[in-house]
């Protein structure tokens, strides 16, 4: 197989969109995202896809794959560094889901969405353990999934309020990308959260970060929590974004150069709320 | 140690509040059971302590989808004055995670613990419904067997069970007070779960619940035709009977 270098240039620029799961569109004020591309086609260039294969694409992603319309595929039930996940089934499964919806390339949150086996209804969620050994293993899942499925796997920054390991996560990513030869969805308001937790600037860091690997970015709003005294950020998807997401977003779509796609996460929220600020993240990267 | 017993810990940390306590506490003796390294212990505990109870909904979509597995066994244990949260901070839930288990059958289990009559039952037909959804109802057998299939099991109870299971489910979703048990002869019920993950259950007649019992351990044909036999069918009903059982996915040839 070719260099990332080489392929990424065959991945079609998708613009901005949005991204939905399963049942997501039902909720009630709930982003409708048909009336979104009918009012404002430019910021639903695309719709992201978040897939569990046992679930399968719900109606209004099932609307929009009949449509003909461009998808990404968001897997929510594989924790990457673990072998036995990729089994045949669930491989069949989600090549034949992704391929069905004409998804441009498949990415999610590379952690542990489950414990022990695949399993319904976990959506657990944790960010790797922050070593060498645990990059490589999730680097050598994205290369097994790359190969079994045909299709680009862009590795997510996940969110996380507890980090372990002896890595910072960009350098973490940094290997798995080297390693994998792949490129990154980097998730600006998850590394604003991880930033805050470990007591830095937003962009600290990603200046050593190899930025030609990032193809796709996430930016989403987030609220202040507070337990026991200890404030954090809530990666809750609200429609205003942080300053530090914005930072992070400024600065990684001006440096990025084989950005393709950005999807403003905003699927529980009504679209009256979210127009406003689709057209500050159209802004920043046009 | 490898990453994935070091995210086993936080796992349990991350839903046992007691267990991260003591993890805080004394690192190496709360994680004296696990192969974590000193340094790997150190890893555990260095965010903020706080860190970890952020997810203040965690237990709680935990327990939704535990409890739209096992709903009647689950208002019983409710209504009997058992908070189900505490599964996790029971033994069943710290094995299942360090022994990369199936939550749902790790909690029917801590459910089951001491559990009178009622519950037992109510357990025992839930669980049997999550084993088939996941292909564990039958055993694996070898090639040129035929045995109970992956998505069915047996349960032994007493005749009138089904419907009582069906009163508590239907009086835990409208939240209503819960039926009581009713008593009957006993029976063997057989759980048979889809491809879709629907399920159904009925009441076995004798002869037919004789010959799945046999099938739950995996065996040639002609032993399983010769065991219906010795339960009073004749030869071709025995036979006719296999090729059904086979034919709607009760039982399975490999």
């Amino acid at each position: 197989m070719s260099r990332f270098a080489e392929r990424v240039r065959s991945l079609p620029r998708l613009g901005l969109g949005v991204s939905t799961e399963y049942g997501a569109g039902d909720a009630p004020g709930a982003l409708d995202v048909a009336a979104l591309r009918a009012a404002h086609p430019a910021y639903a260039g695309f719709l992201e896809l978040g897939v569990e294969v046992a679930k399968g694409l719900d109606a209004h992603a099932a609307r929009w794959v009949a449509a003909g319309l461009p998808t990404t595929y968001h897997f929510l039930d594989v924790n990457l560094d673990e072998p036995d996940d990729l089994d045949p089934t669930w491989l069949a499964a989600l090549t034949r889901l992704a391929r069905g919806a004409g998804a441009a390339w498949l990415c999610g949150d590379a952690g542990w969405w489950h414990f022990g086996a695949r399993d319904r209804n976990h959506m657990l969620l944790l960010p790797p353990v922050l070593t060498a050994s645990a990059a490589d293993a999730l680097a050598d899942g994205i290369v097994a999934l790359r190969e079994a499925t045909g299709f680009e796997v862009l590795p997510e920054t996940p969110p996380g309020q507890v980090f372990v390991g002896d890595l910072d996560l960009m350098p973490f990513f940094a290997r798995v990308c080297e390693r994998a030869d792949t490129g990154l969805l980097l998730d600006c308001a998850h590394l604003a959260i991880y930033q805050r937790v470990m007591g830095r600037a937003p962009t600290d860091g990603l200046d050593a970060f190899p930025l030609d690997r990032v193809v796709e970015l996430h930016v989403a709003g987030g609220t202040e929590g507070e337990v026991d005294g200890y404030r954090f950020v809530e990666d809750d998807h609200v429609p205003r974004l942080l300053p530090a997401t914005w930072d992070i977003y400024r600065h990684v779509a001006a440096r990025a150069p084989n950005l393709k796609a950005v999807v403003f996460e905003c699927e529980r929220n009504p679209l009256a709320a979210c127009v406003a600020p689709f057209a500050q993240v159209a802004e920043v990267w046009r | 140690m490898s990453a994935a017993g070091v995210q086993r810990v936080v796992v349990r940390m991350l839903f046992d509040p007691r267990f991260r306590d003591a993890v805080y506490a004394d690192p190496a003796a709360a994680l004296a059971a696990t192969d974590l390294t000193a340094e790997e212990r150190g890893w555990v505990v260095r965010p903020d302590r706080r860190a970890y109870a952020t997810d203040v909904t965690r237990h709680a979509r935990a327990l939704l989808a535990l409890a739209e597995e096992l709903p009647a066994a689950t208002a019983w244990a409710r209504a009997a004055g058992r908070d189900p949260a505490e599964f996790f901070a029971s033994p069943a839930w710290h094995g299942c995670v360090e022994a990369r288990g199936v939550m749902t059958l790790a909690y029917a289990g801590w459910l089951a613990e001491g559990a009178d009559a009622a519950q037992a039952t109510l357990v025992a037909l839930e669980a049997a419904v999550a084993r088939g959804r996941r292909g564990l109802g039958g055993p694996r057998g070898a090639a040129g067997t035929v045995a109970l299939a992956p998505g069915a099991a047996l349960v032994t109870t007493t005749e009138g069970a089904l419907a009582w299971w069906d009163a508590v489910r239907g009086a835990a979703a409208a939240r209503t007070p819960l039926p009581a048990p009713v008593d009957g002869p006993p029976c063997v019920v057989l759980i048979s779960v889809a491809a879709d993950g629907a399920s159904t259950a009925e009441v076995l007649a004798e002869g037919l619940a004789g010959l799945l019992t046999a099938a739950q351990a995996p065996q040639p044909r002609a032993a399983l035709e010769a065991a219906g036999r010795a339960l009073g069918l004749d030869a071709a009903d025995a036979t006719e009977i296999v090729d059904e059982l086979l034919a709607s996915d009760v039982l399975i040839a490999r």
